[in-house]
């Protein structure tokens, strides 16, 4: 029989004991009682000795283990007494994955972090600095890249990429509309003039996805943004996203749904990739989106147009930054440091970014894709991208819109009243300790 | 002296009923190599025993404890009382997932119980093949239950078959997992699918059990087809039926598979259950305390319903 309830109960309590018990920390090696945290001098590389657990999610699919496998090897002809372990940890579940295993204890050294992580496990104190990684070349980075890794001055996470999910057109649903690329929507605005004619023709402009399972950064967040609202003020201690801006981006999500240009099956389940409308080419773009998860919707590269950011009050998506952290449970930080530096090496990521389709963090890193190809096109609009809310809570944060904004998508309560109720809910659990 | 002092300690025994022919029978303790017996019983009981207490009562104990407590993903733990209950209770959430889970049970369980019961008395039948059918029924149970929310996700959505079937008498599109109104009840057909097999076989089991002549018996004082189900099935069926009732109680309370395979609690967390609710504030945001307060909360009110249930179904 399958009990949850106890399974719960004993995830929590086993978690709990594991808590009490968690492992001191080690002294740095070669450096008896010192702080791990300590930018002492380092051993030579092959002083260094140690073990290394990394979990990491697989990006690029299939080519990972046999990538990874080979750094190990590189890494250990110039460390050879580190032992590392590359562990690929599916996408689905990784942040629960994470989650019990930090409360646990049971985390490995070092992972791959994305803001909300880095935002939520440096208020928690679980993070070690990486600032003495990055300190030679720190200059060569961008800055959005290192602000969004960084808390309260302290760089928590080396960035190693950064992304944008930006519009995206279906070719061949705007051939048979007759227009050229240099007349695509840019704006909400020519949003509002296309929805209807697509129609006509038995398109949708855009699918709106609003199921629970769905992230906010692919639907309400960019239109929020692009309005010119946040979903917090600038201290992150007050929500904000029920302001005018942010009634304007519901509004306008609302009227795509009340005169269906919008699949009405998408703001309540996540559709099957085989037969939802974008694999059909019912629809003729996406406000938000990689063009890699299209590509698993069956499109073709050469049917897909990137095109900057859709504009209301300004251009605004959700910008990814990416990259490695050290957990301050890590029994050897120092080879697990080492280990970070080797993997964010200039050269390794030129050979890393172009094969995962990944636009790097440091501006040493150019032309990593051919002139004219989606991924070039996409790098001009990099710094149109918003991380956004900063805050330990973000993850919550968000879980708490989403009922809300659906709820006045599908017409049972009004917009206004549904911003107001999710700025209560976020409030009291920013309030919450 | 020996053979009279054995039925004296017999006699004294509150256990020693005599059975329906009026034999008494002997006390096992009494037996030669009882004790031998009980021992080597407990040999057998100990491995399960000390996994359970290890895996399963130490836990839940536990997780009682750390109901009290506070908790951050940092690893702080402090004591707070019964302020997570406090909280708990002032939370609008906790209680839409009750209603949930509630009226989500309201509907599985006796739906499932039905159909089960419906189907063992089908599968009592001596037909040809009706191993076949049997087996046929049992084969959701074994099937894994996220695949089973996958496929009746797809049979769901508008375009699938079952709204395929509608529209051929001019229903629909439904929006089955869409819809306030339609979204729980799509998923305790799910569940029925999913569990009715195996409750068919423990009635099925406990209906050939029935002596025939109870039946010929009802016959021969006039019962027809329902005065035999009412006066010789039912009451026959007693006891499996409290642990088939029992059983899907517990499992229904503790719905989350499907929930988080097929809905994500949606829409507007009208399926949003007590479970999903552990997992959201557990595993998604580290309030193990809080998480654990809620299943402090589903546990007595499973285990308050299961007394119910006992009483009701009480031996006369």
């Amino acid at each position: 029989m399958k009990n949850n309830v106890v399974l719960a109960l004993v995830a929590a309590t086993s978690l709990a004991l594991a808590a009490c018990t968690g492992p001191a920390q080690p002294p740095a090696p070669g450096n008896p009682g010192a702080s791990p945290d300590t930018t002492a001098a380092q051993p030579a590389p092959a002083d260094l000795t140690g073990s290394v657990t990394m979990w990491y999610p697989p990006i690029g699919g299939d080519i990972e283990r046999a990538y990874w496998d080979g750094m190990i090897e590189k890494f250990n002809a110039e460390y050879p007494n580190v032992d590392v372990n590359v562990e690929i940890i599916p996408w689905d579940s990784r942040g629960e994955r994470l989650q019990t295993a930090i409360a646990g204890r049971q985390t490995p050294d070092v992972t791959y972090a994305l803001p909300a992580d880095i935002f939520s496990w440096s208020a928690n104190g679980l993070l070690t600095e990486v600032d003495d990684v990055i300190a030679e070349d720190r200059d060569k980075f961008l800055p959005n890249a290192i602000d969004t890794m960084s808390t309260d001055g302290k760089l928590y996470g080396v960035p190693i990429l950064v992304g944008l999910t930006s519009t995206v057109h279906v070719k061949p649903v705007w051939d048979d509309m007759g227009v050229a690329e240099a007349d695509y929507p840019k704006t909400w605005d020519e949003v509002r003039e296309w929805a209807p004619k697509l129609k006509e023709k038995g398109y949708y402009v855009t699918q709106y996805d609003a199921a629970p399972t769905m992230t906010l950064n692919g639907s309400f967040y960019p239109l929020l943004w692009s309005a010119g609202g946040t979903v917090l003020n600038e201290e992150g201690t007050e929500a904000t996203l029920n302001g005018p801006e942010g009634l304007k981006a519901l509004e306008f999500a609302k009227w795509l749904v009340d005169n269906e240009y919008t699949p009405k099956d998408a703001l309540t389940q996540a559709l099957p990739v085989e037969t939802s409308p974008i694999a059909a080419k019912k629809v003729a773009m996406l406000f938000a989106r990689s063009t890699a998860s299209l590509v698993q919707h069956g499109l073709s590269m050469d049917e897909l147009v990137i095109a900057r950011p859709l504009a209301d009050a300004k251009p605004a998506s959700y910008g990814n930054v990416a990259g490695y952290v050290v957990f301050k449970s890590a029994e050897h930080p120092e080879a697990a440091k080492a280990w970070i530096d080797f993997i964010s090496d200039p050269e390794e990521l030129r050979e890393f970014l172009p094969e995962r389709k990944q636009h790097s963090a440091r501006s040493d890193i150019t032309d990593l894709f051919p002139e004219g190809s989606p991924d070039a096109v996409l790098a001009q609009y990099l710094d149109d991208g918003v991380t956004e809310p900063r805050s330990p809570k973000a993850t919550e944060i968000m879980n708490l819109i989403k009922p809300h904004v659906q709820s006045a998508l599908l017409g049972q309560t009004e917009p206004q009243a549904a911003l107001d109720a999710a700025a209560q809910d976020i409030d009291a659990a920013l309030a919450r300790p | 002296m020996a053979s009279l002092a054995r039925p004296k300690r017999d006699t004294a025994s509150p256990q020693s009923h005599p059975d329906r022919a009026g034999n008494t029978p002997a006390r096992r303790r009494g037996a030669p190599g009882g004790r031998r017996a009980a021992i080597l019983g407990l040999a057998f009981v100990l491995p399960f025993l000390l996994v359970f207490v290890a895996f399963r009562m130490g836990p839940s104990i536990l997780g009682v404890i750390l109901s009290f407590m506070s908790t951050s993903l940092g690893g702080d733990f402090h004591w707070v009382g019964l302020e997570n209950f406090e909280a708990l209770f002032k939370d609008d959430t906790f209680w839409t997932s009750l209603r949930v889970t509630l009226v989500y049970s309201l509907i599985s369980v006796p739906t499932t119980i039905v159909v089960s019961l419906v189907m063992a008395q089908l599968a009592a039948r001596s037909v040809r093949g009706i191993k076949i059918y049997r087996a046929a029924f049992f084969l959701p149970v074994i099937t894994s239950l996220v695949t089973t929310a996958v496929i009746w996700r797809w049979l769901y959505s508008t375009n699938g078959p079952m709204n395929f079937v509608l529209g051929l008498f001019g229903v629909g599109p439904v929006p089955w997992l869409g819809n306030d109104y339609t979204v729980l009840p799509a998923l305790a057909i799910v569940a029925v699918w999913a569990r009715f097999g195996y409750y068919m076989l423990i009635l099925l089991a406990g209906l050939l059990n029935i002596p025939r002549d109870y039946y010929e018996a009802a016959e021969l004082d006039g019962a027809g087809t329902w005065g035999k189900f009412r006066h010789v099935t039912l009451p026959g069926l007693k006891r499996p039926l409290f642990f088939v009732v029992i059983l899907d109680i517990v499992q229904s309370f503790q719905v989350f598979d499907l929930v988080y395979v097929m809905t994500g609690g949606g829409p507007v967390r009208s399926s949003y259950s007590m479970v999903f609710m552990i997992y959201d504030q557990g595993f998604r945001y580290g309030y193990f305390g809080y998480a654990s307060a809620v299943g402090v909360v589903l546990f007595a009110i499973t285990l308050v319903i299961s007394l119910v249930q006992r009483r009701i179904f009480r031996e006369d």
